[in-house]
């Protein structure tokens, strides 16, 4: 019955429920709420806008963002190999580490940076306060996890065989790297970059914060004319220029041919000396991720002048395990909806029956949520499910976090689903093994840790959102972030300490549920290839 | 298979969302068995703060939380249509008569309000709404770095004062673009100076180093040598803040006055059960738990806590603004004064 299913049809059945998804969460509100902004246009809201203020944020916008994704991949990189090309002992929880910055509150990483390059701070004497530059790093630290994971988790699976070839016809290990790897791994390379380059030009409160409230961009100067100015009219426009620029971008890095000579089942080598060199261009992207961490975690644990645990025993007497305990179950909840989503996306978006422009632009279409403005699509969310009467249902935060997981989650699974040898394919069904059957016997299992990986961010992302759901109601309870953001914004005493404290239990939490998540579907996957 | 099920799930949600929606005609008011509270995103009150109002009426009491005040005013004018809720809590002076003007919230003052809380009531609007929290937003400073200090100036007396080159590297203030506090003190300057000096005084802030931040959290905890590894003495809080820095003062001749409102949601479907939520915010029940939870005053002659008694600025004689002209030029100061700092 399965086996009979039309080949050809594949990718439209999988596709349809996402492209449903992503049009009632996404598309619908964004234009619901920017024609409302438009039609409220007038002549003084245009004119609010033509200030040599927007240029400047415009150039500062792609700036910031340029800069701090070609520093996230020279960071990112020897971190992709270390974790994920090689194999040593404590990876796995260093593979979890890496995604803490991701997921930790931007208002607690703004706060660390802040402290961190004040005239009196740790890192005074390099006179980066409020500097460009700062906000260059403080972008690199929450998005070197995004290559660092994705590019890896491609990194694992390319065949040793090309790199050794090459190696015994005399190329130097970089000349390996660059003429034989790097071209392998140029796809997933660019499909993350894009994603980083999204994040940082849809940032808001990092900028602010770390850059001071003049380095202004169009994140940010949207929140102006909205809650300052009350122009909605001036704000839709520049989404809408937001959303060019972005689309630009996607059009620029649009993905030609895919075709990796690569075999499912290699398995990763072990870390030798000959891989010193690596750990050591692995140094800069670790030092951006653990000074920051370790400032947290030593300020968490300084208590009235002294160390010890009285800011954890405060933070728990206002009830930071709840807070813990409705972090997780909506991060999973959210999981459960935009993994399979993602899934079906790109086994939908894999099939080479899909046509080119239909796969380009639903590619697009599913990576858009990322570059939108997260004033304007909470905005958005507010304005429909109000309209619907639903504002404050239990479900509507997991589906909006859902919506900003997808991007992150497709773009990783994708380019190990296409990267599967055709001829593997082609193989199976000249045993007669149907579309549907060659993608649960083959094609899903050799992506199985690409998925692991996928859960992570998926998890990370939830955990960590502060975003775009701000206007939804949230759910009975109050998540990890907004107790974070509710302690930080007290002036109660020891509120600080207790703030800190709480990303630091966040932190711990994170990694616990990556590195179960992560255990546990591996032993599930292998019991499975038992049972076969 | 998962998303399947899933997807008809959503199917689901949307179908109810549109026939909830729908069927929501003009029929004769029922007790409802429940309310939405509008709140902002520093609410907080115990647990079973609500269990009396419960007891007494049949209606559970949910919140939906819409960030600042300017947030909630912006979003819920957004949202008039189909409001999120039937009642609002913390839409303060700054943005009320915006509110009352744009007609997201309608008049109801409660009867419980007594002569003691009718220095809260709004300006021109007296009858529009409930005020529910009072307080200053105050300059704070550090009194224990002055007295450390072998400089020839003291702290700063007033706001005029801060004019001086020598405060300028000293004081960190909260951005009026994205800070409620900081909208707060940017009317302070223009009740002292007027609308003629205010912009005068920016500048020379500016022009003398003072540190901008985007919130008050950056100010306070990031900045203030009393608030957490800061290096500024000077800063711009609140009123009630020396109440838990002790070494801390306020200066009363510079706050402007901030009393958060609870309004009657226009459209909601429940009006008298709302009134009767409203009236529950001046109990006892609710006014008593306001400064530990909050970190403002009640407006109510409950007793406050001991530390609030001894080292918090009473709200009272502050600065002000009339509420409709803060409504009509709020935007055009803060237009000129985002020019000014960000140049």
């Amino acid at each position: 019955m399965v086996a009979s299913l039309d080949r050809n049809r594949l990718w439209l059945i999988t596709g349809i429920p996402v492209a449903v998804f992503v049009l009632a969460f996404f598309y619908y509100p964004l234009a619901n709420i920017l024609g409302t902004g438009f039609s409220s246009l007038s002549d003084t809201g245009v004119e609010s806008l033509l200030t040599s203020r927007l240029l400047a944020a415009t150039a500062r916008t792609i700036f910031y963002s340029l800069s701090a994704t070609v520093l996230s991949v020279l960071f990112g990189m020897p971190l992709a190999f270390l974790l994920y090309r090689v194999r040593f002992p404590g990876q796995r929880i260093l593979r979890s580490l890496v995604l803490v910055p991701f997921m930790l509150p931007t208002i607690v990483v703004g706060l660390a940076f802040r402290a961190l390059f004040r005239s009196n701070g740790a890192l005074g004497f390099l006179g980066l306060h409020e500097s460009a530059t700062a906000v260059v790093l403080a972008l690199t630290f929450f998005n070197i996890a995004l290559i660092a994971r994705s590019v890896g988790s491609s990194w694992a699976r390319l065949d040793y065989r090309q790199e050794d070839a090459a190696a015994s016809l005399g190329a130097t290990p970089f000349q390996v790297f660059w003429s034989v790897t790097l071209p392998n791994l140029r796809k997933a390379i660019l499909a993350s970059a894009s994603l980083v380059f999204l994040f940082c030009a849809t940032s808001f409160g990092l900028v602010l914060m770390v850059g001071g409230v003049r380095a202004s961009t169009i994140e940010t100067e949207i929140y102006l004319q909205v809650f300052s100015f009350g122009n909605l009219g001036a704000a839709a426009i520049l989404a809408t220029l937001q959303l060019v620029i972005v689309l630009v971008l996607l059009w620029v890095t649009r993905g030609s041919g895919y075709n990796l000579g690569v075999d499912a089942a290699t398995s990763v080598r072990k870390f030798t000396v000959r891989n010193l060199p690596i750990l050591f261009a692995s140094l800069p992207g670790a030092v951006l991720i653990l000074v920051p961490l370790g400032y947290l975690v030593f300020r968490s644990f300084s208590y009235e002048g002294s160390f010890g645990f009285g800011n954890f025993v405060q933070a728990s007497a206002e009830g930071v395990w709840d807070s813990a305990l409705a972090s997780v179950t909506i991060a999973i909840a959210s999981s459960a909806i935009s993994i399979p989503l993602a899934l079906f996306a790109a086994i939908s978006l894999s099939r080479r029956q899909i046509p080119g422009a239909v796969g380009g632009w639903f590619n697009t279409a599913l990576l858009l949520p990322l570059g939108a403005s997260s004033v304007v699509l909470g905005l958005g969310l507010l304005l429909t499910a109000s309209n619907l009467g639903i504002a404050g249902w239990w479900i509507i935060v997991p589906l909006a976090q859902g919506l900003v997981a997808l991007p992150l989650v497709l773009q990783t699974m994708l380019p190990a689903l296409k990267s599967i040898p055709s001829r593997r394919l082609e193989a199976a069904a000249s045993l007669g093994s149907g579309p549907v059957s060659s993608l649960f016997r083959i094609e899903l299992p050799s992506i199985r840790p690409v998925v692991l990986v996928s859960i992570g961010f998926a998890l990370a992302t939830a955990l960590g959102e502060f975003g775009a759901t701000s206007f939804l109601a949230r759910p009975g309870q109050i998540t990890l972030p907004v107790f974070i953001y509710q302690a930080i914004s007290s002036p109660k005493p020891g509120s600080f300490g207790v703030a800190l404290a709480a990303a630091v239990i966040l932190t711990v939490l994170t990694v616990t549920v990556l590195v179960v998540t992560e255990y546990g579907f591996r032993k599930v996957g292998k019991s499975a290839n038992v049972g076969k | 298979m998962e998303t399947k099920r899933f997807n008809r799930a959503l199917a689901v949600i949307i179908a109810t969302g549109m026939l909830v929606a729908c069927s929501s005609g003009e029929t004769p008011e029922e007790t409802p068995t429940e309310l939405t509270l509008i709140t902002h995103g520093s609410f907080s009150l115990a647990d079973d703060t609500f269990d009396k109002f419960t007891a007494d009426t049949g209606i559970t009491v949910k919140f939906h939380e819409l960030g600042s005040a300017g947030e909630i005013v912006n979003a819920m004018n957004l949202t008039k249509n189909n409001p999120v809720g039937d009642v609002v809590w913390g839409i303060d002076n700054v943005f009320a008569a915006q509110a009352i003007e744009s007609g997201i919230v309608s008049e109801y003052a409660s009867p419980l309000l007594t002569a003691h809380e009718a220095p809260f009531l709004l300006k021109g609007y007296e009858t529009w709404m409930t005020p529910v929290t009072s307080g200053d937003i105050c300059l704070n400073y550090d009194d224990s770095w002055f007295a450390a200090s072998d400089s020839d100036y003291g702290p700063p007396t007033s706001l005029a004062d801060l004019k001086n080159p020598y405060y300028g590297p000293l004081i960190a203030i909260p951005a009026a673009s994205t800070s409620s506090v900081g909208v707060g003190f940017m009317l302070a300057t223009i009740a002292e100076f007027g609308e003629g000096g205010y912009e005068d005084f920016w500048k020379q802030l500016v022009a003398n180093g003072a540190t901008i931040t985007s919130g008050w959290s950056e100010a306070y905890y990031g900045e203030f040598t009393a608030g957490g590894d800061g290096d500024k003495p000077i800063v711009v809080s609140y009123g009630s803040s020396p109440a838990y820095a002790p070494t801390t003062r306020a200066v009363a001749s510079t706050c402007f006055s901030q009393v958060e409102y609870a309004g009657l949601v226009t459209g909601t479907k429940y009006p008298t059960a709302a009134k009767q939520l409203i009236d529950y915010l001046l109990s006892d029940n609710v006014q008593l738990q306001i400064p530990d939870e909050m970190y403002v005053f009640p407006v109510t002659d409950v007793a406050l806590p001991a530390d609030w008694e001894e080292n918090a600025l009473k709200p009272g004689s502050a600065l002000n603004i009339d509420a409709a002209l803060i409504s009509q030029k709020r935007s055009e100061w803060l237009q000129a004064w985002t020019e000014i700092v960000f140049g």
